[in-house]
């Protein structure tokens, strides 16, 4: 049962200035949610019901216990949660009835980046605005990192931000983040 | 020389560093420029064509003449003007377009042979014979003209790219700059300020009036803490807006360490900011223009600005001597501050007839001779200014003695970045100058840059406009008093051509444009100044025709009678400096140019010696070499053998996989594809087509029905994205009615081919708690879901892309590592195999790739017409029906082999008739893919010939005018081995 981290083989850098952390987040369940046509409602009670988690809106993601729901799309959401399971055979029996459900755990890899110079440093991957009136706690958006299409999460006002991109993008990702953290980051 | 008092400069400091070889010092605070010029350097360059000498003009990025190498081996950059080298410990730099040295230049001879060097001349001259032009005039060219070196070796510094979004973006921290963030700042909006220079102030660190009661340099620097007492506020100096681009983005270069010897570790040297304005206000200030006049590219003739801006700023003084010559007001300040630092100054030539009495006054208490509508007509002096030739009014000339020559021609405002987006500028008669035209949405132009030329009238305006710019952004507020000085309106009288010249008079001080280049070009009929321009070269040097542009249209004017208005002027483009490539390039050089993709058995591959090759964004194994394997056709023929006569393992992860869920798949997937996928039972697998909506073939792969309501469709590796957004857009626009939900897995599975004879043996051996997979129990075409590796979920295909039997085992990424590792460990004699192995392979079999799937073929033209249902509707059904798709004489799949079997082939070769002469009318069609075929023992190839299979038994010639090949082949069916099928089937 030998898993191998998304970001095996990368190497850290020698810590120059610990203005802000990144480390992978591992391991990681995700389902991918699409909401059949008209469903959604029936979707969202059926979260609600079962996790007691609201589904959020367009540019947001919303979290109830360990179970964290990602926009990702109209009608479109990433159920995830930081450890390994069944989480695909969890969800079926509760919402399979009103959304296609895909297993997307080890198609992700998630670096998460924290502290005060996070925002500074993510300024030079993401063409988004990740400033306090724009972006905060509970926000997320689909965007690129250097070339890499990424998912953006903040997590909580640190700032704490998750990256989340393709499994197979992961070590130019980390190679990104490297580079853009150069001087103000520690990466392990 | 430096004077005993004032200037911004921190005279406790001491600032080694060297020029030409030589040894100076300077202070913090100075310029390259004005540490040189206080240690008396007057000679800073060679002119480009002429060689001719040349000194300081400017005091700004505007500056023509001062371009210098700076620094050395790998970090030398070339044509960086001194004005804005900020002066550092250890700096060194060296004059450019000199040989062997500034005082003394052999290429000078250039100058007497002006004459024969007029606009035009090497196009003109070096015609004939054109064969000539690359090999001989060119190069030789190149090396006479030119400016400075670039180091030749790779750039030791890193840059940076990086994203600011703000409310209002101020351009530039002069004196309306300032009132504008300060207004919009203080409203709460979230402020940018860019300033190119090191210190906010603009031309208030340069003059001597007052903002507030306080001396301008002291206001500036009490406005920037202001500004920094607003938390939404972001000072950005030695940053320059270089671009404005479309949606409000503006492009900037931020000059990070380029003040120091070199970037701290991780420091990026410079950084290219893309920066998202809600609105902005340029205040960009104003530049001023050099007077053309006979002699006036002389050392020491100088902007009266940059005059004040040394005087005040620098406290340097670059003369002793000095006369000015001046067109209205703005000299006159120039004879103030020459006068109160104890400079002489000799004369002053002011092109009015009748001087204010006041300022005559001032001249008489000065004992500076006054000359009021005077011209200058010479200047003396080999390298460096020593008299001045003065035309009084009524014609007389007098020889003044100078060493400095303070030109006061009125100012141009920086409109440049209003241009940016294919505004032109509009003249305007009352200010003598061309100003903004239709603006970028949401700019507004402030102070000198929209005119206003006094510091009280810059202060309101900014203070306005940031008012007005955090209105629109959504700050509302009260719009304070303006901060008060008490300057009078300038006049802004311009000089632009000074009659009666006895000397050269140069337009374009950079490219070595004179009058009478741009007299010629009327003369040989250019009117319009985009040719003009683009002929004379005037402006296109690396200072844009800062100076010099719109003097040269004054010219152009006055030689075709015309208006400025009329005339008009060329077109303004980013960047407004010049910005490195390495700037916009980022971190993107080198292994970082690109992403790359790796598959989840990328660590095994690489442990077994693996080659890769770049395949889009994934890296793949292409073959992996083993001992005394020297060149990659042996290692192929050697893994072929191996899985024809063994078993294999390739790596197949790159593959496009998207997993598809709901109830109506069925009817999605007949859409989709040309065959009927809805009557594919659960645990079996189909090969299927797609076609675009033209009939022709957009790609092919299998698909698995693993669950009554659980699909796995594969792509080819090239088109992955593009058939999930062809999924995406069926799916949301023809039939968003069906309950179907699709996600892309490539990265999920990991996936390897276990291919070859013994294939079914390797894989009973991986997979948990030996479950039946014989051929009864898993035949060709089975789908189904096992375990491996103690409890890992596992996807088994008993598909073939080889001809082999063979099976695709995939797990969750993570464990593709794993898994590969666990399929080597077997004891079955499994080889690696990599992608040229997969593709000789799929070549004998006849299999369609990158080559046949061109977008230019039809299914009908890769032999597989007959796959097209008749029973249902699918994408592309009705445009493959046209008749010239199915006209028999459209090239059509076939196999070759050479007739002569020691014979190679060549994809791209063209096919002919035999005897047929090698022209386009006889082509027949052309080859695909070509390979050595071990298993034939010869190479093979698919092509795309007319009329194909009706042909097979006939010979072709594969012509190949490219690489010389004509080789005869003989028309075969695409599928060298196995055609049955027997050895897949098990």
């Amino acid at each position: 049962m030998a898993s191998l981290s998304a970001f095996a083989g990368c190497a850290p850098v020698v810590p120059t200035h610990e203005g802000a952390v990144a480390h992978p987040v591992e391991p990681l369940s995700v389902v991918s949610v699409n909401a059949w046509r008209g469903g959604t409602a029936a979707l969202a009670d059926a979260l609600r019901a079962a996790f007691g988690l609201d589904l959020p809106e367009p540019g947001r993601w919303t979290q109830a216990g360990d179970l964290a729901a990602v926009w990702a799309g109209p009608g479109h959401w990433w159920l995830q949660r930081e450890r390994a399971g069944a989480l695909l055979a969890e969800l079926t029996p509760l919402v399979g009835a009103h959304a296609g459900l895909i297993d997307i755990s080890d198609a992700r890899a998630v670096l998460r980046v924290r502290g005060p110079a996070a925002r500074d440093m993510l300024a030079s991957l993401l063409p988004i605005d990740l400033h306090p009136r724009a972006f905060q706690p509970g926000h997320a958006a689909t965007t690129v990192a250097a070339h890499v299409g990424v998912q953006v999460r903040q997590i909580d006002a640190a700032p704490t931000y998750d990256l989340s991109c393709a499994r197979s993008f992961a070590g130019s990702l980390w190679r990104a983040v490297d580079l853009a953290g150069a001087g103000r980051i520690r990466l392990g | 020389m430096r004077l005993a008092t004032g200037g911004l400069i921190d005279r406790a400091s001491r600032l080694p560093f060297r020029f030409d070889g030589r040894d100076y010092a300077g202070h913090a605070g100075d310029t390259l420029a004005s540490a040189l010029l206080a240690a008396g350097v007057r000679l800073f360059g060679r002119s480009f064509k002429y060689h001719r000498p040349r000194g300081l003009l400017a005091a700004g990025p505007e500056e023509p003449n001062a371009l210098m190498e700076l620094r050395t081996g790998a970090r030398r950059e070339p044509n960086i003007p001194a004005t804005l080298i900020e002066l550092y410990a250890g700096l060194e730099a060296a004059s450019q377009n000199r040989f062997p040295s500034l005082r003394f230049d052999l290429m000078a001879v250039n100058g007497l042979l002006s004459p024969l060097l007029p606009a035009g001349f090497y196009y003109k001259t070096f015609m004939w014979p054109p064969s000539w032009w690359e090999r001989l005039y060119e190069p030789a060219i190149r090396r006479a003209a030119g400016l400075g070196r670039a180091s030749g070796v790779a750039d030791p510094d890193h840059y940076e790219r990086a994203h600011l979004f703000c409310d209002v973006l101020v351009i530039g921290a002069g004196p309306a700059g300032l009132a504008a963030a300060l207004s919009a700042g203080r409203r709460g909006a979230r402020v940018v300020l860019c300033e190119a220079d090191p210190l906010l102030g603009g031309r208030l660190l340069a003059e001597t009036g007052e903002v507030d009661g306080r001396p301008g340099a002291d206001w500036a620097a009490s406005a920037e803490h202001a500004l920094r007492d607003c938390p939404e506020v972001r000072i950005m100096r030695r940053t320059t807006v270089f671009g404005v681009y479309d949606h409000g983005v503006y492009g900037a270069l931020e000059r990070v360490a380029d003040h120091r010897p070199q970037p701290d570790p991780h420091e990026p040297r410079q950084r290219a900011w893309r920066i998202v304005a809600r609105r902005s206000v340029l205040a960009a200030g104003a530049i001023e223009r050099f007077p053309i006049f006979g002699g006036n590219d002389r050392p020491g003739v100088m902007l009266a600005g940059a005059v004040r801006a040394y005087l005040n700023r620098y406290a340097v003084t670059p003369g002793r001597n000095a006369v000015v010559l001046t067109g209205g007001g703005d000299g006159w300040r120039t004879l103030d501050d020459l006068a109160r630092h104890g400079i002489r100054v000799a004369a002053v030539v002011d092109r009015r007839a009748v001087v204010p009495p006041a300022s005559a006054n001032a001249a008489g208490r000065l004992g500076a001779r006054l000359y009021p509508g005077g011209r200058v007509v010479a200047t003396h002096g080999a390298v460096g200014l020593r008299a001045i030739d003065v035309a009084d009014a009524g014609g007389g000339v007098h020889r003044i003695q100078a060493d400095l020559l303070a030109v006061a021609g009125g100012w141009n405002p920086a409109i440049h970045l209003t241009c940016h987006l294919g505004a032109k500028p509009v003249w305007d008669d009352a200010r003598a100058a061309f100003l903004a035209g239709a603006l970028p949405p949401g700019m507004t132009v402030a102070g000198a840059a929209a005119g206003h030329f006094s510091t009280a009238e810059c202060l309101a305006d900014g203070t306005r406009t940031g008012c007005e710019a955090a209105d629109d952004a959504g700050f509302p507020g009260v719009t304070p008093p303006p901060p008060r000085a008490d300057d009078a309106a300038g006049d802004n009288a311009p000089i632009w051509i000074i009659p009666g010249a006895r000397q050269k008079a140069f337009v374009d001080l950079q490219h070595d444009v004179a009058t009478s280049d741009v007299a010629l070009a009327h003369r040989e009929g250019f009117v319009s100044v985009e040719h003009l321009k683009r002929y004379t070269t005037l402006g296109m040097a690396t200072d844009q025709g800062k100076t010099s542009g719109v003097a040269g249209m004054a010219v152009m004017a006055a030689a075709t009678g015309r208006s400025m208005a009329d005339t008009g002027t060329t077109m303004f483009r980013p960047p407004y400096t010049p910005v490195a490539i390495g700037a916009l390039a980022g971190h993107h050089r080198g292994q970082d140019f690109r992403p790359i993709r790796r598959t989840p058995g990328h660590p095994w591959a690489h442990e077994q010696g693996a080659n890769f090759i770049e395949t889009g964004p994934w890296l793949r194994a292409q073959w992996f070499p083993r001992d005394g394997e020297t060149d990659w056709l042996r290692s192929v023929t050697r893994e072929v053998d191996a899985v024809r006569g063994g078993v294999g393992l390739c790596d197949v992860s790159t593959l496009g996989k998207i997993e598809i869920v709901g109830p109506d798949v069925g009817a999605f997937l007949d859409l989709l594809y040309i065959n009927t996928f809805s009557t594919l039972p659960v645990g079996r697998t189909r090969y299927g087509v797609m076609l675009r909506e033209d009939g022709f073939v957009f790609d092919d792969g299998t698909v698995a029905r693993l669950e009554a309501d659980r699909w796995v469709m594969t792509t080819t590796t090239a088109n992955a994205p593009r058939v999930l957004q062809h999924l995406e857009f069926v799916h949301q626009v023809l039939r968003p009615d069906l309950r179907v939900a699709f996600v892309s897995v490539t990265d999920q599975w990991a996936q390897f081919a276990v291919a070859g004879p013994r294939s079914r043996e390797v894989v009973a051996a991986v997979l948990d708690a030996s479950p039946d997979i014989s051929d009864a129990a898993f035949p060709f075409m089975a789908a189904g879901a096992f375990s491996v590796l103690g409890g890992v979920a596992a996807r088994l295909f008993r598909i073939s892309f080889s001809g082999e039997r063979a099976y695709e085992i995939g797990v969750p990424s993570a464990h593709g590592d794993a898994l590969a590792r666990a399929i080597m460990a077997t004891p079955f004699g499994i080889v690696p195999y990599g992608l040229e192995a997969l593709g000789v392979m799929r070549i004998e079999k006849g299999h369609p790739a990158g080559g046949e799937l061109n977008g230019q073929t039809t299914a009908r033209d890769l032999g597989m017409g007959r796959m097209m249902s008749t029973r249902k509707d699918f994408i592309g059904r009705a445009l493959a029906g046209r008749p010239a798709l199915l006209d028999p004489q459209r090239p059509t799949l076939v196999g070759l082999r050479p007739v002569d079997r020691g014979a190679r082939l060549r994809a791209g070769a063209h096919l002919l008739p035999p005897d047929a002469a090698n022209v386009v009318e006889h082509d027949q069609g052309w080859v695909t893919s070509v390979a050595y075929s071990p298993s034939l023992g010869h190479w093979m190839g698919l092509a795309m010939l007319a009329n194909g299979p009706a042909r097979h038994g006939e010979r072709v010639r594969a012509y190949d005018p490219v690489r010389e090949g004509d080789v005869t082949v003989e028309v075969v069916p695409p599928c060298f081995i196995d055609p049955e099928g027997a050895r897949l089937r098990g």
